[in-house]
This record gives C-alpha cells, sequence and structure tokens, in this order.
C-alpha cells in the first residue's frame, strides 16, 4: 500500500466511524453547565448544582417522550406499488401517525464471503415482523431464492436493540451474486411502528468451505466445493472449557490478537479466526502443541499448530462454516455470532423474537 | 484557524471590548464535530460525550476571558485531547486491576458489522498506534489540520507531529501488510 492509498483508505475509514457513532441526524443533548461565578443569581454553589441536575433531567424526560410517543414529523412513505402480495401487504400498513423505525444493514465484506455468513439487520424498534418478511425479496445470480428472517435481542450498536439474521434454509449458493431487497417504506413494524424507507443489500459468495472438526479424532477436515481440502490436528476445549457443540461460522480474522479469561491474558496469538461472540476463535497455539491432535486441552477454542493455523488463515474467508458435531460443550445457538445454521428451518421461519409468520 | 496563545493570561480584555464567546452557540454549532473526534480517540460513545461535555465546562469557566470563536474552538478541540487521554489512562489502571485486557463476550469495536472490512482492518490497526501517532493521525486525516494547528492543539513542536505522524504511517503500513486478508 502506497503513503497516498493510506492516507485515503485511513480519511474514509475515520469518516466512517465517526458517522457509525454519531450520525448526522443526532439530536445534540441538551447542555448542562454549572452555574458561572459571574452568575447574576448568586445561588449557593451546592443550589446551583442541583438546579443544573434538574434541568438536565428534565431535558432527558422530554427526548425519551419525544422519540416513542410524538407523531413522526415525516409521515411515512405511501406504500410500494401494487405487486403480486399487495393484498398480504396492504394489510401490513403502518398508521400514517407510527413513529418512524430506524434500520441499518450490517456490511460484512466487499468481497467474497463464505456461504454461511448471515444478512444481519438492525432495528431501533420492532414487536412485529410479518411486513420485514414479506417486502424481502432475495434471489441468486437472478433465481428467487427463500430466506427468511429470525429476530433476537442485541447490543451490537446503540439505538438499535434487536437484530435480524437473514438465511436460506441450507447455505448460501456458493459463487453467486446474491441479492436482498426490502421495500419496507409505508409498511408496520408493530402498533404504532412504520418504515419510511427501503433497503438493499448485495454480496457475493466464494467457494462452499466447509470445515468438520471431530473430537473423538481430534481432526479438522476441510471440504471446497465437496472435494477434500485438507485435514489438521487440533486441541478443543478441556473438560472445564469445553468447546461448544454446532455450526460456527467464521466472523473475523486476525493476524495477532490478545485473549483473555478471567485469570490470565496473552497478546500476540497468531491467526485467530473468530468463531463465537462468546470467544471461540481457530488459532496457532504452539504452547499447546504437545496435545494437538491427541487431547483436549483449550480454553474452548480449536488450538492448531501454526504453520497449519497459517495454512487455514489463508484459505478461510469470513462466512466460512466451521461445524463442530460431537463437541462437549453446551450447543451453540443464536446469538453467539452467526450460529444461526443449527434452528430447524421451521422454527427459523416463526421468527424468533417477534413474529414473522401468520 | 485561533491559536492557543490568543487564550493565554496576557491576552485577557478589560470589560467594554469583544463580547465573550456565546458557549452554547458553540455547543449547538460544534457538537457533533466534538463528540465525533472524541470517539476516534476513545472509541465509544458514552466516554466521547462526557469528554465533550466536561470541555465545555472548561470553556464555560474560562469563557469570560476568551473573546475570539475560532480560538475557542482551538482551545475546544485542545481540551478533548486532554481529556481523552485521561479516559484512556484510567482504562489502562482499571484493566490492570482487572486483570483483563480484552472482554471475551459481547460486540467490541473491532468486529463492527456496520463498518466495510478494509475500515475495520485500518481502526483497529490505528488503535494499536502508540498514543501521540494515533493523535495525530486523527487530527491530519480526520480532522484534516495542518501541522502547525496540530502542533498547537498538542502544545508540541511541528518537529514531533512530523515524526509522529511518519512513525504511524510506517507501523500502519506494517500492520496491514501482515493482516493480508485475501
Amino acid at each position: 500500500m502506497t503513503d497516498h492509498e493510506l492516507e485515503h483508505l485511513l480519511g474514509e475509514a475515520f469518516d466512517a466511524q465517526a458517522r457509525r457513532v454519531v450520525p448526522d441526524d443526532t439530536p445534540v443533548p441538551p447542555l448542562s453547565l454549572p452555574a458561572s461565578r459571574r452568575s447574576n443569581l448568586h445561588w449557593p454553589a451546592p443550589l446551583a448544582a442541583a438546579a443544573a441536575v434538574l434541568v438536565a433531567v428534565a431535558a432527558g424526560l422530554a427526548l425519551s417522550y419525544g422519540v416513542t410517543s410524538h407523531p413522526s414529523a415525516t409521515p411515512p412513505a405511501p406504500a410500494p406499488a401494487p405487486t403480486d402480495r399487495a393484498s398480504q401487504l396492504s394489510s401490513l400498513r403502518a398508521d400514517p401517525a407510527a413513529a418512524p423505525v430506524r434500520v441499518r444493514l450490517a456490511q460484512i465484506s466487499t468481497g467474497p464471503v463464505g456461504v454461511g455468513l448471515p444478512v444481519i439487520a438492525y432495528f431501533s424498534a420492532i414487536t412485529d415482523g410479518r411486513a420485514v418478511q414479506q417486502a424481502t425479496t432475495v434471489t441468486a445470480d437472478g433465481h428467487r431464492l427463500a430466506a427468511a428472517w429470525y429476530f433476537l435481542r442485541s447490543n451490537a450498536v446503540r439505538g438499535y436493540p434487536i437484530e435480524a439474521h437473514l438465511r436460506p434454509e441450507h447455505f448460501w449458493p456458493a459463487h453467486s451474486t446474491i441479492a436482498v431487497s426490502m421495500k419496507l417504506g409505508g409498511l408496520t413494524a408493530g402498533h404504532g411502528l412504520g418504515f419510511t424507507g427501503n433497503e438493499q443489500v448485495q454480496f457475493r459468495t466464494g467457494a462452499a468451505d466447509i470445515a468438520t472438526v471431530s473430537d473423538a479424532t481430534h481432526q479438522l477436515t476441510l471440504t471446497r466445493d465437496g472435494e477434500p481440502a485438507g485435514t489438521f490436528p487440533v486441541s478443543l476445549g478441556a473438560p472445564s472449557t469445553p468447546t461448544r457443540r454446532g455450526t460456527k461460522v467464521i466472523m473475523t480474522k486476525k493476524s495477532s490478537i490478545c485473549v483473555s479469561d478471567a485469570t490470565y491474558g496473552e497478546c500476540g496469538v497468531k491467526y485467530a479466526q473468530r468463531l463465537t461472540y462468546s470467544g471461540e476463535y481457530l488459532l496457532a497455539a504452539p504452547w499447546n502443541s504437545g496435545h494437538i491432535g491427541r487431547i483436549d486441552s483449550s480454553n474452548g477454542s480449536t488450538d492448531l499448530r501454526t504453520a497449519d493455523a497459517a495454512r487455514l488463515y489463508r484459505l478461510l474467508r469470513v462466512g466460512d462454516v466451521v461445524r463442530y458435531p460431537d463437541a462437549s460443550g453446551p450447543a451453540v445457538g443464536p446469538g453467539d455470532g452467526f450460529t444461526d445454521w443449527d434452528v430447524p428451518w421451521t422454527k427459523w421461519r416463526m421468527g424468533g423474537l417477534v413474529r414473522t409468520a401468520g | 484557524m485561533g491559536t492557543l496563545l490568543a487564550m493565554s493570561p496576557r491576552d485577557e480584555v478589560a470589560d467594554g471590548a469583544a463580547p465573550p464567546v456565546d458557549v452554547p452557540a458553540l455547543y449547538r454549532a460544534h457538537w457533533r464535530e466534538l463528540v465525533r473526534l472524541a470517539v476516534l480517540l476513545v472509541d465509544d460513545l458514552a466516554s466521547a460525550e462526557d469528554v465533550v461535555q466536561d470541555a465545555f465546562v472548561a470553556l464555560h469557566r474560562r469563557s469570560a476571558e476568551l473573546r475570539d470563536p475560532a480560538a475557542a474552538i482551538g482551545y475546544l478541540r485542545a481540551s478533548v485531547l486532554n481529556l481523552s487521554r485521561s479516559v484512556l489512562r484510567r482504562r489502562i489502571v482499571a484493566r490492570r486491576h482487572a486483570h483483563v485486557t480484552e472482554p471475551m463476550s459481547g460486540p467490541g469495536a473491532d468486529h463492527d458489522l456496520l463498518l466495510r472490512e478494509d475500515h475495520r482492518a485500518a481502526l483497529a490497526a490505528v488503535r494499536r498506534l502508540p498514543r501521540r501517532q494515533r493523535e495525530v493521525l486523527v487530527l491530519r486525516y480526520w480532522s484534516g489540520l495542518s501541522e502547525r494547528e496540530i502542533a498547537q492543539t498538542l502544545d508540541i513542536s511541528a518537529g514531533s507531529v512530523k515524526s509522529a505522524a511518519s512513525r504511524g504511517m510506517a507501523a500502519l503500513t506494517r500492520m496491514l501488510d501482515e493482516e493480508g486478508t485475501r
């Protein structure tokens, strides 16, 4: 990377981060200043401080009521043009006085992704997901693909307490362009809540990389588009810190990280590919080399020899699937990363936290 | 762009000169930009909002001495830098006592899914830089300040700004090349 390219990247990244955390439409909170020494009121300091607190509290109250009960200043746009599902959608129109719901879609990657990466949307509020489900169309290389949203609580983005993941019944088709369109404008997100705009996202999938980790044989076996692509010895979690069972997905890749728990921390851990929010990784564990391929002794992560971890780091991408069919820990479930694929399709289609069917 | 020199005590103006700066007006006009600056230095919104609130309280205490709105913005920016530094120092102390480096659970700043992958990687690398280098790069490439203005904001020499910037850029290049996402 040239200096010029790096300057450009930095400017963009700083700007993206600044606008993400403090969007342009963020209301400026009330300013509370201590009473000035030169104030004409000459209140004793404690009284003045108490007054400032009262002002701040009152302003805070006004703000929070404003968000929930004030009718939308700009009423939701009219419902989209009639479609074949017009009659279903017409019953899901928002009340014109509904409060607007904010929606943001995750931007996972600019390049191709693995076939296990869900589409993730964040919502400022929602109590009924039927309109979201019915207004969403998904295509793979132009062909319609059945996919469903599943809602859960979220603390990933401030002001967006609910997230939803979109997935087909099985993994995404490999080597495809997936396009997701959400024609939400004018539809309801529940009583008194309405969407004001449409959303869309498009991404490409790469090869179907599926890694399967066997606790019985202490091996990770990788297939790429169904063909064998390597076998790697591992050490999974010790009995006190067992590796969780089920289907996980690579969330992020870091050439070097710090790991820690309540009693110890270590930096410079290499070739780390994150699998769960709870802190499971594929990683290089030179300190555990004597047990790799033989004994479960990790802190829950999948310990690999350094050369193998480096090779998997080069082979795999974000969204690739890593299955643990016989690991000894509790099963992973939605909310611990991109751990969506073990939810039975019939249950997934009900919508989770809010209903999407019926 | 105002300079910090304009606010030193010897420049205090006797009553009857230009009116003191209008702190609430500055707050409305610059709150968003300053919170964004603080976010780029301390990473979380709650701390950033506190930093900016405290910066305005500090400005308010001195508002009678400040007549030039441009100088006031320079003063606010320098306060945000100083207060952000204190936030980071407190955080390191708290962490040392807790014997924990990064929290293992919950989504952290480094896998924010609303950011593009290359932006996330760049921001993660910036977080690993020494404090001074990070400050200089944020002021240069986000605030768009000149070397001289950065020197005034951080109260260091122009030469120190130059060397912090070039060492920061070199370290970032190294980290991002190492990262080598495919």
